[in-house]
């Protein structure tokens, strides 16, 4: 028995030994409940960012000012076995205030069904359906699982597809930056002298020149004939070129630091060439330093997105994301009367929450030192 | 004469002398702040004060009481206006409905039978609000040294413009008499100067002469003017001169208005207290204004502003109150602290889809922008209803932009209503009769060149509700084959653009149309891409250029200029007749597609403190007008 | 060391004029000028003006000069020491500025006064206790404050105080006490008024400078050193406290200088929604309204400022970190 347990035991230690780095901090993170159930949320949302039209109930872009701001409508699974339904709502305008004031008719139901056939879509651009995950069982009916806005547009439907944009586009601007940050920090920090003079002044330069006028500019200068989209995406990679310096600038101040250690010294005269030093040696050692600060990145990138659209440079509607959702619902009226419409901050703040909470999983599960 | 005679003489003299002073004293009264300052001897008594035949202002509700104070808000010194149309510090003004004019500073006009020769009567007696007389000599400061000036007046706005192009002639007849001479009949010169009044970054027709001939090179050496320019960082003595001469921006400058400037426009707080030499008193002989103080708290954010009028901090605002918080505030109503009333634009139509008719650079595009039938099937394909019911809140109705219905400029019900059935099939036909029949695989109707008809509208979100007109639009277009790009820009480019010939189409309001002739008419192609929408920018170069550039106008729009030129000579009724038929072309040919109009949008919902009275619960609401100006802001007053 | 310092600071007025120049080709690349803007401005609340006067006032303000005799007479204007004229305002923009310079410095030190406050123990707190239940409440409560846009919650925040609390806050100061003189009552006033603003500028800061001492700490903590001084006996608060610490905050000193320039210009979004009189607010209106000597002169000092605070930064530095000044 006492044979058997140890036996088990050195198994597993060398299973420990032989597995490879990648492995280990797969355990690792694997351990993490937190920073597990959040990379479930992200995969969720990046299966929604590869197929909204799959995720909404209807055109985003339909509008009809009969149904402005409706408020969400609760979803009933039950109705004598599985039918599940939402209550029809009857509306009418105060003669007084003017508002639309809904109230529910319990007599009506609308039905709704899973996996229903809805308005024709194209995935990816590769093959067209028409197959949505829920909707009304009458397709000529609406329904606003979470409200309508001052147009009549199903809020639904359009938190999806602002969350194709909003998550793309911070993933794009965020892996050019760290790209950048890494590669321009560490030389400067490596080299020392002219080079990290250069480079220095260079960061000063970006960091110096406030965001809000390069775009006011770049906004203008931009052809006009492009669609709100490419335009958006135009204009975030040259956002992360002025994005890259945070990250610079730490990575130097790490590679000044590093660069008098001795397994630099030694790798040095073992005869590795430069690059390889940077890469293969100092660089893990502040893995977990870059990880922590680009898990960081992508939220600031939506954050931005988002504060821009709010000034009105960045993405503008039709086009819909995030920023454009919450910039709509950006006044007094909404807050007052649709304060529904605030939902897209609450995706806001799961996305990034759950970013954030991966990074220091990854982080935690990367450090070589820690058990 | 006999002893008893002389003294009943004497007496009844005494007595005619005792009644007169009393009668006197008690012929106008003042506000007991001035009052108080009467008695220490720093001001001279209210009748001395007043000109001998005060401004008599009728009052909306009751006789006021003196006191409090007017708190108001605005969005920086670029919303100067904001001052200058509260005060309304003319010559002459409009009265609340807009149809008339009526004297203020000035006692009266009167003109030649052949309108060549305007005189224009001063009140005796009235004083700037530093003390000093106001007369002609201050119209003739104005004429002379500013009017003619070439440094401070490059150009000559066209309402001082003789025929020929030379200033008409202003002289003094006397004191208090001065007499304008035109070498053509000037029908609407009071209409001119009742917006002659100084608004933002223009000088008023008259100005202090004592105060400002020490800023003027005329009068001042020249190197004591570079001094002083040098000194606020001016450039030349110009700038230092129109910073002097602006009330809002120099409190220093004597005024003529209710209520002076202490601060300026440029601070946190924009205050101004009451004039103590202002010529206007009730019919009690109150001398007015009742309200103490004006205060203007600055805010940088729009939605602030109207949170914090929500919250009742404001007096009477209309200004920036968007029209989307009508319901909030209406609910709000109920806790007494304000109550909220509606003043509809006067006229036009609050959301017009202007066609460039001259856009060059796609000439497919610019062909059918140019044909009428086709800006008349567009008109017909849009949903007026929807628009107004999740737009606007289901306020206005759906109208061309043409005058107000109880204007007499209104064209008729027929043409104010041209084309704003919603008829898709009406739509489609005339579409296809134009010859866009065949369609890409969207359903997008294909031009003569074979590319799919692409419309792009251009829209600030300057009122907010502007950019869903224009997706609303773009929807209601596309359903008929005709693909709409929804471009939303920032002002001073989108601003530009138009100036430059670029648009397609645009999204703006068409008010100002009780005023189609006069000052920057919107309507008139002669006055170019900052006034009018992106109607033609080329019709403008080719009017401007003698022909020898830009796009020639066609004969309705050459129609428009010889009307304008024509009312401008013509009495009232020709002036009716002119505005009646111009307003039926701008209809017949839409080159601005009308959506919806008389809504609240533009400064129409107002807040007003439960305490205040005398506001008229209907007033014509325009920039010509001045509005809240023309309301007669002085007889505003708190109730205790 | 000295000379380090000595050759940075000969390089400054060479960097101030390239900087000078990208400003000013940024400010004026937008399309139109300020008087394009002001028209529609004008146009925009319903007004008007002629093209004569448009024409006149755009000859007197110079705008109808080409790009490079603007920007010289800019630079020019700039070495007299003379910060130019406000085309908005009309008045000069060196009042302007130093007008709203006191307010702008006091919320922001308040600001970065509870960033820092909050931060640092929270990160120590939470590196320390890792994984326990108040690490994870600390972590999902820092990065709501990161996710949130701040300008919404400013408005979110401004709307619930009225509709729930009646508390009207927009301004730093209630209407009385806007223009009044200076007194114990005023600066109450002003208190009572600070917080909300501060605190949700500061959210966003507190968040990520939590996270990032974290991580750095417990790098740290994990070294060799730690692990001898454990085993000597030191007891644990004052061993984390007098050695990991310092150096965990170490890439944290290198961006401090950044927070010069953050203390001129403030909050720009947050500030205009919540309506306070700020520099901020001032830029973005002056950028806007293409006010281009306004925006100019708060752009320049605004670089000043960080080329001054990246070189405190640096000196930091190498003063907190003997390696790094031995390879200067």
């Amino acid at each position: 028995m006492q044979l058997d347990a140890t036996v088990a035991a050195g198994a597993v230690e060398e299973r420990i030994a032989v597995a490879s780095n990648w492995t280990l901090i797969w355990w690792r993170f694997r351990r993490h409940r937190l920073a597990l159930f959040s990379a479930g949320v992200l995969i969720c949302l990046y299966i929604v960012v590869l197929c909204p039209d799959f995720f909404a109930t209807q055109d985003p872009q339909q509008t009809d000012a009969r149904q402005a701001f409706i408020p969400t409508q609760p979803l009933h699974l039950f109705d004598g076995g599985w039918n599940p339904w939402v209550p029809a709502i009857v509306g009418k305008r105060n003669p007084i205030t003017l508002r639309m004031e809904w109230t529910t008719d319990p007599s009506r139901k609308t039905h709704i069904e899973f996996f229903t056939h809805g308005q024709p879509y194209r995935v990816l651009g590769l093959f067209t359906t028409s197959i949505h995950l829920i909707g009304a069982t009458d397709p000529a009916q609406r329904i606003f699982l979470l409200g309508s806005d001052r147009l009549g547009r199903d809020q639904w439907s359009r938190i999806m597809h602002g969350t194709q944009t909003s998550m793309t586009v911070g993933l794009v601007a965020v892996t050019l930056s760290v790209i950048l940050g890494v590669v321009l920090g560490g030389i400067s920090g490596y080299f020392g002298g002219i080079i990290d003079q250069v480079i220095q002044r260079l960061i000063e330069l970006l960091q110096s020149v406030p965001t809000i006028p390069v775009w006011l500019a770049l906004s203008a200068a931009l052809p006009r004939d492009w669609t709100p989209t490419q335009v958006f995406l135009a204009i975030t990679v040259i956002l992360s070129l002025v994005g890259w310096t945070t990250l610079g600038r730490e990575v130097r101040g790490r590679f000044l630091a590093l660069r008098e250690e001795d397994f630099v010294l030694a790798a040095r005269l073992a005869g590795c060439g430069r690059m390889r030093i940077i890469l293969r040696h100092m660089m893990p050692t502040f893995l977990s330093h870059i990880i922590a600060t680009s898990s960081l990145a992508i939220p600031v990138a939506i954050i931005s997105e988002t504060s821009l659209s709010f000034l009105g440079l960045g993405i503008r509607p039709p086009a819909i994301s995030w920023g454009v959702l919450l910039q709509e619902a950006q006044n007094i009226q909404t807050l007052a009367l649709a304060p529904w419409l605030l939902i897209p901050g609450l995706v806001v703040i799961v996305a990034v929450l759950a970013f954030n909470l991966v990074g220091d999983g990854l982080r935690d599960a990367s450090d070589p030192y820690s058990h | 004469m006999s002893r008893l005679a002389q003294v009943a003489a004497l007496s009844a003299f005494l007595f005619a002398v005792f009644a007169f002073q009393a009668g006197a004293q008690s012929k106008f009264h003042e506000a007991p702040a001035l009052a108080e300052q009467v008695k220490a001897g720093k001001l001279p008594p209210v009748e001395q004060r007043l000109p001998e035949q005060p401004l008599v202002v009728p009052v909306v509700e009751k006789i006021g009481e003196y006191g409090g104070i007017w708190r108001r808000a605005f969005l920086g010194p670029a919303d100067a206006n904001n001052y200058v149309r509260v005060v309304y510090d003319g010559l002459f003004r409009f009265t609340p409905d807009g149809a008339d004019i009526e004297p203020k500073i000035a006692l009266g006009a009167k003109a030649s039978a052949d309108y060549k020769i305007w005189t224009i009567q001063l009140r005796k007696g009235a004083r700037w609000s530093d003390g000093e007389a106001f007369t002609v000599d201050d119209i003739l400061f104005w004429y002379s040294n500013v009017l003619l000036n070439k440094d401070l007046m490059p150009t000559l706005p066209s309402w001082t413009r003789n025929s020929d192009g030379s200033a008409m002639k202003v002289e003094k007849l006397d004191d208090y008499t001065v007499q304008f001479t035109y070498d053509r009949p000037a029908t609407l010169f009071l209409s001119e100067i009742a917006n002659q009044d100084g608004p933002d970054q223009t000088l008023a027709m008259f100005l202090p002469a004592h105060y400002l001939k020490r800023f003027h090179p005329a009068f001042a050496p020249k190197d004591e003017l570079d001094r002083m320019a040098q000194a606020a960082s001016f450039k030349s003595w110009t700038e230092l001169f129109n910073a002097k001469a602006a009330p809002a921006q120099d409190p220093d400058r004597p005024t003529m208005a209710a209520w002076i400037p202490i601060t300026r426009v440029s601070d946190q707080v924009f205050t101004l207290k009451r004039n103590p030499f202002y010529i206007g008193v009730d019919k009690e002989g109150n001398q007015l204004p009742y309200i103490d103080e004006l205060r203007f708290t600055y805010f940088a954010d729009q939605q602030a502003l109207n949170l914090a009028a929500i919250a009742g901090d404001f007096d009477m605002q209309e200004r920036h109150i968007q029209m989307t918080n009508y319901p909030v505030l209406k609910e709000q109503e109920k806790n007494g602290k304000y109550r909220v009333i509606i003043w509809p634009t006067f006229g036009g139509s609050d959301a017009v889809i202007a066609f460039n008719s001259t856009y060059t650079a796609d000439p497919a595009i610019g062909k059918l922008l140019a044909t009428k039938e086709f800006r008349i099937a567009l008109s017909y394909a849009i949903n007026r209803d929807e628009i107004k019911e999740s737009v606007f809140l289901g306020l206005g109705e759906a109208r061309q932009p043409v005058a107000a219905p109880w204007h007499p400029y209104f064209p008729g019900k027929e043409w104010a209503t041209k084309y704003t059935e919603f008829d898709r099939n009406k739509a489609n036909q005339i579409l296809d009769a134009l010859g866009l029949i065949k369609r890409d695989p969207q359903g997008i109707r294909l031009m003569e060149n074979g590319k799919p008809a692409t419309i792009e509208i251009s829209v600030v979100p300057a009122f907010g509700a502007w950019p869903d007109v224009a997706q609303l639009v773009a929807k209601d277009w596309g359903a008929v084959g005709i693909r709409t790009i929804v471009q939303i820009r920032e002002r001073a480019l989108h601003f530009s653009m138009r100036t430059s010939n670029q648009l397609m189409t645009e999204i703006w309001n068409e008010d100002t149309t009780a005023f189609p002739f006069t000052g920057g008419s919107k309507f008139d192609p002669r006055n170019g891409p900052l006034q009018q929408l992106t109607v033609g920018p080329l019709y403008y170069r080719w009017l401007t250029s003698g022909g020898k550039e830009g796009v020639e106008p066609p004969e309705p729009q050459k129609r428009i200029t010889q009307l304008v030129d024509a009312a401008r000579s013509t009495g009232r009724d020709g002036q009716i007749k002119a505005a009646q038929e111009l307003y039926r072309i701008w209809a017949d040919d839409v080159y601005e597609i009308g959506t919806i109009g008389l809504t609240p949008m533009v400064q129409g919902v107002v807040v007003i403190n439960s305490k205040m009275h005398n506001v008229p619960t209907t007033l014509g609401n325009d920039w010509p007008l001045r509005s809240p100006g023309n309301a007669r802001t002085e007889q505003f007053f708190f109730a205790k | 060391m000295t000379r380090y310092i000595t050759h940075r600071l000969l390089l400054l007025p060479l960097l101030l004029l390239v900087y000078s120049f990208v400003i000013f080709v940024i400010i004026q690349a937008p399309p139109g000028d300020f008087l394009t803007s002001y028209v529609a401005t004008l146009s925009a609340s319903g007004t008007s003006i002629s093209a004569e006067q448009i024409q006149a006032l755009r000859h007197q303000y110079g705008l109808d000069q080409p790009f490079v005799v603007q920007y010289l007479y800019w630079l020019r204007e700039l070495l007299h020491g003379n910060f130019g004229l406000s085309l908005e305002y009309r008045r000069p923009n060196a009042d302007l500025i130093g007008e709203q310079l006191g307010l702008t410095v006091a919320l922001a030190v308040m600001s970065f006064v509870l960033t820092w406050i909050i931060a640092v123990p929270a990160g120590i707190y939470s590196a320390t206790h890792q994984r326990s239940v108040v690490d994870h409440v600390l972590t999902v409560i820092n990065y709501i404050g990161v996710a949130t846009p701040n300008f919404m919650l400013a408005l979110i925040l401004m709307w619930i105080a009225f509709a729930y609390f009646g508390i009207s806050i927009t301004g730093l100061y209630s209407p009385e006490y806007t223009d009044a003189p200076w007194s114990m009552a005023k600066f109450v006033n002003l208190l009572e008024h600070i917080w909300l603003p501060a605190l949700v500028i500061g959210i966003a800061g507190t968040a990520r400078l939590t996270r990032i001492m974290r991580a750095n700490l417990l790098d740290e903590l994990n070294k060799p050193y730690v692990v001898t001084a454990r085993a000597k006996g030191l007891r644990e608060w004052r061993l984390v406290l007098r050695y990991p610490a310092r150096l965990a905050l170490n890439p944290l000193v290198s961006t401090i200088g950044w927070y010069l320039p953050q203390l001129f210009s403030g909050s720009l979004i947050v500030a205009t929604v919540m309506n306070l009189p700020n520099i901020g607010p001032l830029l973005l209106r002056a950028l806007i309204n293409q006010d281009m000597y306004l925006a100019g002169a708060i752009l320049l000092i605004y670089s000043f400022l960080t080329i001054v605070g990246t070189l405190l930064s640096d000196i930091a530095l190498a003063m907190m970190d003997p390696r790094i000044r031995m390879g200067m």
